[in-house]
């Protein structure tokens, strides 16, 4: 994990706002995002490789989608980059925002490993 | 009232239908079109609004609000988008495949329930103009008075009903009638209580009447029965009956007691087959309404048959 990286991981005032404060069922969100993780970058990453562009698109337009509802900042704008270049059949660069990717869940992964993280 | 989600990423799904439960709402929620599709066809007589995803697998909200639009129910479905798609010509598609909202991702709580109420505007507008429409349509068809069918309404329902009796190879009997002297009972009684008279006939016709049969106000203190019979026999059997009921008890309205009588003709119409339903009519009322003024003739309060 870099250090410079000082985004936080998550808005909780998004985070905190579609729940409606309700921090039991943020975490039973977070964690249903988290254990489906590893198999969307899978999709994601077997995509840059076949350059297969539409399943990159709907892929990484379906974890937009998920981290932009629970918060995560920064992974929501790195697979807005993918989903980009999925429509534009460009992958060019896309191996290193795949890899800026991985680290942000990892960033995530051990955030949300901290008892309490769910408090403001 | 229900809502329906459709929404393919489990956690916004889990999202939306939390926070649309904790604010009241039924919702129901499909993970796909398809699945959203079933859902629909199901429970589409109490669904009332709809908020769709639009990139899913299977089928996507886009053809799904095509099909929820072009579906046949009887009350509007307020149709929202909730999607990644910011782009300007997708936020266009959507509302030109008809639907009423778009909303994109990532949604805000507040504006998400504001804009939802706006749904329930239009949707309450709607059931309200619904209402009112079923309201004129009464007034259109009734006449005010007796509630009875007014004379328009009366001959398109006579028409139908002759239709129908020729394709059964029915008779068609059309009686018609008139108070007696109703002229004197408004002199004497005053207005108010001639009201009173056309109203207590009407009942007491009511009264002998099939549910089926048709009855209409036809001119002032003149009304016409439509029934459909097995032979002219028992047209005038129906007729016998209407005089009698009429006649047999005096009215008693505001304490004062009156004594009504009403003269009758009966035409039948035999089936043609030649469904000229229209010009038949006609030629029957006039015939009706000949054998009336004989009834009239011959003394009142008595039926006479064509």
């Amino acid at each position: 994990m870099k250090e410079e990286n000082a985004r936080p991981v998550f808005d909780m005032d998004h985070a905190l706002d579609i729940t409606g404060g309700d921090t039991e069922f943020l975490k039973e969100l977070v964690e249903l995002f988290n254990a489906d993780c590893p198999q969307k970058l899978n999709v994601i990453s077997r995509a840059i490789e076949d350059k297969d562009f539409k399943t990159l698109d709907e892929a990484a337009h379906s974890l937009k989608g998920a981290s932009g509802n629970l918060g995560l900042a920064c992974l929501h704008e790195l697979s807005l980059k993918l989903e980009k270049m999925g429509k534009s059949e460009n992958t060019d660069g896309a191996d290193e925002t795949f890899k800026e990717l991985e680290e942000e869940i990892e960033r995530f992964g051990k955030f949300i490993s901290r008892p309490g993280w769910e408090e403001k | 009232m229900k809502l329906l989600i459709v929404e393919d990423e489990k956690t916004i799904r889990m999202t939306l239908q939390r926070l649309l439960e904790t604010q009241g709402y039924d919702v129901l929620a499909a993970e796909n079109g398809r699945e959203g599709w079933e859902i629909f066809e199901k429970e589409k007589d109490d669904i009332y609004f709809a908020i769709l995803d639009w990139m899913m697998p299977e089928m996507n909200g886009l053809e799904l609000c095509r099909r929820i639009k072009e579906s046949s129910v009887s009350h509007y479905i307020y149709v929202m988008f909730l999607t990644g798609k910011k782009d300007v010509e997708s936020i266009i598609e959507g509302f030109e495949t008809g639907a009423d909202d778009y909303i994109t991702k990532p949604f805000n709580r507040r504006e998400i329930l504001a804009r939802l109420s706006v749904g329930e505007r239009i949707v309450d507008l709607e059931k309200k103009l619904k209402e009112k429409n079923e309201l004129l349509h009464i007034l259109a068809i009734k006449d005010g008075l007796t509630g009875i069918l007014n004379r328009r309404a009366l001959f398109e329902r006579l028409e139908e009903e002759l239709s129908r009796s020729d394709r059964i190879r029915n008779p068609l009997c059309l009686i018609m009638l008139d108070i007696d002297h109703f002229k004197k009972v408004n002199d004497v009684h005053g207005h108010v209580m001639g009201d009173k008279v056309l109203v207590e006939v009407v009942n007491r016709i009511n009264s002998v009447l099939r549910p089926y049969d048709i009855i209409g106000r036809y001119g002032g203190e003149e009304f016409l029965v439509g029934a459909s019979v097995p032979d002219p026999e028992t047209g005038r059997k129906i007729a016998e009956r209407i005089r009698a009921c009429v006649g047999e008890r005096p009215f008693e309205i505001d304490g004062e007691h009156l004594n009504v009588r009403i003269s009758l003709s009966v035409t039948s119409i035999m089936p043609s087959g030649n469904g000229d339903a229209d010009n038949i009519l006609e030629a029957a009322i006039k015939s009706a309404d000949s054998a009336l003024y004989r009834a009239k003739e011959k003394g009142r309060n008595r039926v006479e048959c064509r």
